[in-house]
């Protein structure tokens, strides 16, 4: 199969592979990039991720969707699992992910919101766009 | 501080990399292929009604933990595996059996790793690697994705151990304990391949082994009418992903199958053992293909002789293949 180094998007680590060759029934292993077909498929995953947050950010600027929204979506989540990660109920997390609901939100659960992403909780209410 | 003179090496799957890697520490040499085999690490499913990142899972691989546990039962190795609600605990836990002289492999979330590299910063929760040592807040770390050794401080360890989100680890941690003198590999083999055999062969459920794959190509042919072609080209970018992300070694494990049934050939002094283990090299091709054709149709510059029809057959060939294969592996005691 091709393999073309200048074609790689990503090259930030080489991992192990093994491989089989047909001819000399041998299997092999050798260290070296993803290849260059699946590294397609690994930016295929983050252009679609991309996209999702796009839509949301559109969204927050309509004022039809929450800046929690968004972040959750940046940060590849869904309610389930950042009711995990805050130790919220899930129906509490869909309640502010609406502009009207995260009106609302305590400064204490602000706070926990923003540790969870790693940001402010200036960035939380306000995200800069 | 405690750093164990733990050897760092590379593997083409995390969990049979740090498997193979804790044994090879306590004076077992194992080769990863043969702790995968083992630990009957080769699986397929098709979830259609459970979805992952927006589309359907599709697992190559058995659950978390298998592998390591299977393969030290079955060779009657002694372990200590737990797992914990407190994440200071854990992290106490961690520590204490460290400074006993064991080196640790622990289960995380990949999404909060800081060595990983960002291409790989999903919420993958059934990452494994190895912490070694540690000098005050920071810990030595053996990642078998990662060329060298790594570090990572108290509180980061913490929270990818407590990842949460589907399979998490829960601070799961697990290391042998004591080896037994004397090991004989080949009934954990036969045993390991019986397994395997029945879950790809042998499970009467559509959408597991052979079966699973032969399912998943019929939908994978209906999906470019039935989703249209962009949501089709994401669906098959996560089959693709599932099969050779990170972790797989390639062709959803195939290669890593079949270099073990080689090893076994050798171990178990059977030829026809090496048949199907150059069988399994060929169909594991067959699925570098299907993966190869299939990118080209997630960055649309298929032929359209190269469309969903054709990966669809060449998934039925990989199915139909692996039956046979794994038919005769199940009578490998008879």
């Amino acid at each position: 199969m091709e393999e073309n180094k200048e074609d790689l998007i990503y090259r930030n680590n080489r991992e192990l592979f093994y491989s089989f060759d047909p001819v000399t029934k041998t299997y092999v292993s050798n260290i070296g990039y993803q290849y260059q077909a699946n590294q397609v498929i690994i930016k295929q995953g983050w252009d679609a991720l991309e996209e999702r947050v796009n839509e949301f950010r559109e969204k927050v600027k309509l004022g039809t969707l929450s800046p929690l929204a968004y972040y959750m979506e940046k940060h590849q989540m869904e309610v389930p699992m950042l009711a995990g990660y805050c130790g919220f109920p899930k129906r509490k997390i869909r309640k502010h992910l609406t502009p009207e609901g995260f009106k609302k939100i305590t400064r204490a659960d602000l706070e926990i919101y923003a540790k969870v992403f790693d940001i402010s909780v200036d960035a939380l209410l306000s995200p800069v766009f | 501080m405690i750093k164990l003179d733990y050897e760092h090496r590379q593997a083409g799957h995390c969990e049979s990399g740090v498997t193979s890697n804790l044994l090879n520490y306590h004076k077992f040499s194992i080769s990863e292929p043969m702790a995968f085999g083992i630990g009957t690490g080769l699986f397929f499913s098709y979830l259609p009604f459970l979805k992952m990142q927006h589309a359907p899972v599709t697992s190559f691989r058995v659950w978390p933990g298998m592998i390591f546990n299977r393969a030290t039962k079955a060779l009657g190795i002694t372990t200590k595996i737990s797992r914990f609600r407190n994440p200071d605990e854990s992290m106490l836990a961690l520590n204490e059996a460290l400074l006993k002289g064991f080196p640790v492999g622990l289960q995380v979330g990949t999404y909060h790793l800081p060595f990983f590299p960002p291409e790989y910063r999903m919420h993958y929760n059934m990452h494994n690697m190895v912490a070694y040592g540690f000098e005050g807040k920071n810990y030595f770390i053996s990642d078998t994705v990662i060329e060298q050794r790594v570090g990572i401080s108290y509180e980061d360890l913490k929270r990818v151990r407590f990842a949460k989100g589907p399979f998490a680890p829960s601070g799961r941690m697990y290391y042998p304990v004591q080896v037994p003198a004397g090991i004989d590999i080949r009934p954990a083999i036969i045993k390991g391949i019986k397994k395997t055999a029945h879950n790809m062969s042998g499970v009467p459920f559509p959408l597991i082994g052979a079966k699973g794959i032969r399912y998943l190509s019929k939908e994978l042919r209906k999906w470019p009418r039935k989703l249209g072609e962009e949501k089709a080209a994401y669906y098959l970018g996560q089959v693709l992903r599932m099969e050779e992300e990170i972790g797989t070694a390639g062709a959803g494990f195939r290669f890593l199958y079949g270099a073990f049934l080689n090893e076994a050939a050798d171990v178990l002094n059977k030829d026809w053992l090496r048949d199907l283990s150059m069988e399994m090299g060929e169909n594991a091709n067959r699925w570098r293909k299907f993966s190869y054709l299939g990118s080209k149709n997630c960055k649309k510059r298929a032929k359209p002789e190269e469309s969903y029809d054709l990966l669809a057959d060449i998934l039925l060939e990989c199915a139909d293949h692996e039956e046979k294969i794994f038919r005769k592996l199940s009578k490998i005691d008879k």
